[in-house]
């Protein structure tokens, strides 16, 4: 069971390491607006980007 | 054409003068969570000198502070950061503001819930091991583990759960959170001991209980931007750019430069930048998000289009009528506004409750734990954190504002906005609808009724005669005339046409001197008196030659289409309706009669209607009183709850609690049930959130539940005041829904 001693810190590494590629995903504006991807299919080419 | 004409040209009265009113500010407040918020906010308000009044919605986390000129808004905002909340104009840029925080928000729950998931992890071998399973080093390694991840937790994620709390203990008025920091704290200091000294550990509780409590206040704040944001889409009707005409020349400008005077363009699929009068063009203008009315408004030369109504046909050219800000669109937004941010009397109830309830909960924790000291230590920490976390009034203090807000927006749906608050609550309770006038269920257009000949010449030259002569005109008799002259008919050549107000409009066909107008008038040029008897108080217009009667016309006034429904509907939903009109008895009869009204008042000057509404009140009725709005605001005023039908420009004039743009009168009966719904939904609010206490309570406290099942049930408990609530937004007749815009 030795490998626990390894294991747990490990996994506090993973976590935190999870933690920081959602808090890119968040602040790089990816749940800000979910639909907005759909609705560019109807969007017109030359229409500016919404603010 | 007597009475009539007098009806048609009273002045309206003018709107209340707004210089015997304070001053009035409103901000967006960042960081209100529960009603001690409310209280805490609108108590600090209070007592800055100057400040009359203050109410803070906690649906839509405005406040709205009625006070002196001296008073700055600056002050009012300092005010607002020393209770412990950030204050922020609205409107003013709040996209990037919001965002930031909704981010933030977003992810202070996810980091509690990754943390969660994993202390999971950690804590299962714990609980599912028998005693000589695990080493006491594994057993150390796993709480240390559990506290390297809950310390983020604790600072990051419950900051502004901490912030609120110290704030509360700072003001000396503790909210919600308090109860919640103390549980939090209690637990982890007893987790630590637990982790060094060896004993039970609470982490998994800690960050379960964070988690659940940032998730409901998360996904209720995400609800609630639902309700409250219909008031500010309306803003977003009106178009980025105007197209300004100068010197024949087309340039794009910002909407908010335009003044009044300026010439714009509106080209088709495009909304109005501004109330406009139309000047050359003609259109077809959707309306339906001012008024509810699906179809669309013909507006030509002379016709007013409202600021973001959109042109559905073909371009017009516009002088614009009202600078930006204070077009039709801006003025329905804050009265939107102002009816929520107005409390009915229970939200008042749930908001002083509110400070006294946490000193109670906090006794009641401690007292608990000292019991379970005595019968079993090892629970009595679970069971003050339970109790401290079940027993949050959130629910009770969310349950009236939310549902009042949402049907505020749902009753803006079908074209009818609410200038108070409180006016739902009595049009909910309304016994007795009285009809301010006849024509409040008549179209107010004059129909041709009948035709007397009086001379040699046939029915039908007498009306293209008639049409001829009032061809020119706007006055309601000349539209009846002129749409009632014979199919095909060539209108003789009219010469001099002279109108004479209060009286009629002569002109010359050949040498020949014709009138049309009032009897007593065309008599003086027949040379001799009016042959019919005037008995009848229908309106009537005479018309005469030198020295000969020719005809006389009757009218009357047809009764609007969707009328007899809304009867119907009313009468089967318990209500009694009165008729109460300043007509002689045979119009308001045959109106009363056509629509099974049987107590009718008539010939009923405005000093009279004003006796009846009063008699009506003192009786024990409950009177919901529906008028024009603008020439009966007097009586209007006597009645508990008054309606007012008003469309486009006439909306800003009224006075009355209520105001019906949509142009069919079953937005009435529609308001009426909505009102009852809401009251219903109020109801069931209340009733939730006081019974879940109330069982919640004598549960924690007999040790059977643990802080984190108390934190979900919180949760869980306020967000279904929320969307309770939200049922109101759902639904309504499709004749009155507004459309779908693709």
């Amino acid at each position: 069971m030795d490998i626990l001693y390894l294991l747990i810190p490990v996994s506090l590494v993973i976590v935190f390491a999870i933690g920081a590629i959602f808090w890119w995903a968040i602040s790089a504006g990816q749940f800000d607006e979910l639909d907005r991807e759909s609705r560019s299919v109807v969007r017109d080419e030359d229409a500016p980007p919404p603010p | 054409m007597h009475g009539l004409a007098e009806s048609m040209n009273a002045p309206a009265t003018p709107p209340l003068p707004a210089a015997d009113e304070p001053h009035e500010t409103v901000f967006d407040v960042e960081g209100v969570t529960c009603a001690a918020c409310v209280t805490r906010v609108e108590s600090a308000l209070a007592r800055l000198p100057g400040v009359a009044e203050s109410s803070l919605n906690l649906a839509s986390r405005r406040v709205r502070i009625r006070h002196a000129t001296a008073v700055t808004a600056e002050t009012l905002a300092a005010v607002i950061a020393r209770a412990g909340y950030r204050a922020r104009p609205p409107g003013l840029d709040p996209r990037g503001l919001r965002r930031t925080e909704e981010r933030r928000a977003l992810w202070r729950m996810s980091l509690a819930g990754f943390v969660m998931m994993q202390i999971m992890m950690f804590s299962v071998p714990a609980y599912m091991a028998t005693d000589g399973d695990m080493s006491w080093d594994i057993h150390r390694l796993l709480d240390i583990a559990s506290l390297v991840l809950t310390v983020p937790v604790l600072l990051f994620s419950s900051g502004p759960i901490f912030r609120a709390a110290w704030h509360g203990l700072v003001t000396r008025q503790p909210g919600m959170d308090l109860p919640v920091a103390l549980g939090v704290v209690v637990s982890f200091v007893a987790s630590v001991h637990g982790t060094f000294r060896g004993g039970p550990v609470y982490y998994d509780s800690i960050t379960m209980f964070v988690f659940f409590i940032l998730c409901g206040r998360y996904f209720e704040s995400r609800a609630l931007a639902g309700t409250v944001d219909a008031a500010d889409s309306l803003a977003q009707l009106l178009p980025r750019r105007a197209w300004k005409l100068s010197d024949g020349a087309r340039t794009e400008t910002d909407p908010a430069a335009l003044v009044p005077g300026d010439l714009v363009s509106i080209p088709a699929g495009e909304a109005a930048p501004a109330d406009a009068r139309v000047v050359s063009g003609r259109s077809e203008f959707d309306e339906s998000l001012l008024t509810g009315e699906s179809y669309p408004v013909q507006k030509s030369s002379g016709d007013l289009v409202l600021a973001g109504s959109v042109n559905l046909a073909s371009p017009v050219e516009a002088r614009v009528e009202r600078e930006p800000g204070a077009a039709t669109v801006d003025l329905i937004r804050r009265q939107m506004e102002r009816a929520s941010s107005q409390k009915p009397r229970w939200a008042l109830l749930a908001d002083r409750v509110a400070t006294a309830f946490v000193g109670v909960v906090i006794a009641l924790a401690a007292l608990g734990a000292l019991v379970w000291l005595a019968i079993d230590p090892s629970k009595a920490l679970e069971v003050a954190v339970a109790t401290l976390v079940v027993t949050c009034p959130c629910a009770l203090s969310l349950a009236t504002p939310v549902a009042v807000t949402a049907c505020v927006n749902a009753l803006s749906r079908i074209g009818v906005m609410v200038t108070s608050g409180r006016a739902i609550e009595a049009l909910a309770s309304a016994t007795h609808v009285v009809f301010d006038k006849t024509g409040t269920l008549t179209t107010g257009r004059m129909r041709l009724r009948q035709v007397h000949t009086l001379g040699t010449r046939d029915r039908d030259a007498c009306l293209a005669m008639a049409a001829a002569l009032e061809g020119a005109l706007s006055h309601p008799v000349a539209h009846a005339l002129v749409a009632a002259r014979p199919a095909g008919a060539r209108l003789p050549e009219m010469t001099d046409l002279q109108p004479v107000a209060g009286a009629g409009v002569e002109a010359r066909l050949g040498d020949m001197a014709v009138r049309v107008g009032s009897p007593s008038w065309c008599a003086e040029l027949a040379g001799s008196p009016f042959p019919l008897p005037l008995d009848s108080d229908e309106p009537l217009a005479a018309m005469a030659e030198r020295g000969a009667w020719l005809a006389a016309f009757r009218f009357d006034d047809s009764l609007r289409p969707e009328a007899r429904a809304l009867a119907d509907r009313l009468r089967a939903d318990g209500l009694t309706l009165v008729l109460l009109s300043g007509d002689r008895s045979p119009v308001v009869d045959r109106v009363g009669e056509e629509l099974g009204i049987a107590e009718r008042c008539s010939g009923a000057g405005p000093e009279d209607k004003a006796r009846f509404v009063e008699a009506l009140a003192a009786s024990g009725a409950i009177v919901a009183m529906i008028g024009d709005g603008i020439n009966d605001a007097p009586v209007l005023a006597r009645a508990q709850v008054s309606l007012a039908l008003a469309g486009g420009a006439a909306l800003a004039q009224s006075q009355a609690d209520l105001v019906i743009a949509n142009p069919s009168l079953e937005a009435v009966g529609e308001a009426l049930s909505l009102a009852r719904r809401t009251r219903r939904i109020i109801r069931q609010n209340v009733g939730w959130s006081i019974g879940y206490n109330l069982v919640m309570l004598p549960l924690a406290l007999a040790a059977q539940l643990t802080p984190w099942v108390a934190a979900l049930g919180m949760s869980i408990s306020s967000l279904l005041v929320v969307g309770n609530a939200l049922r109101l937004l759902r639904g309504g007749p499709a004749s009155l829904a507004r459309p779908a815009r693709a």
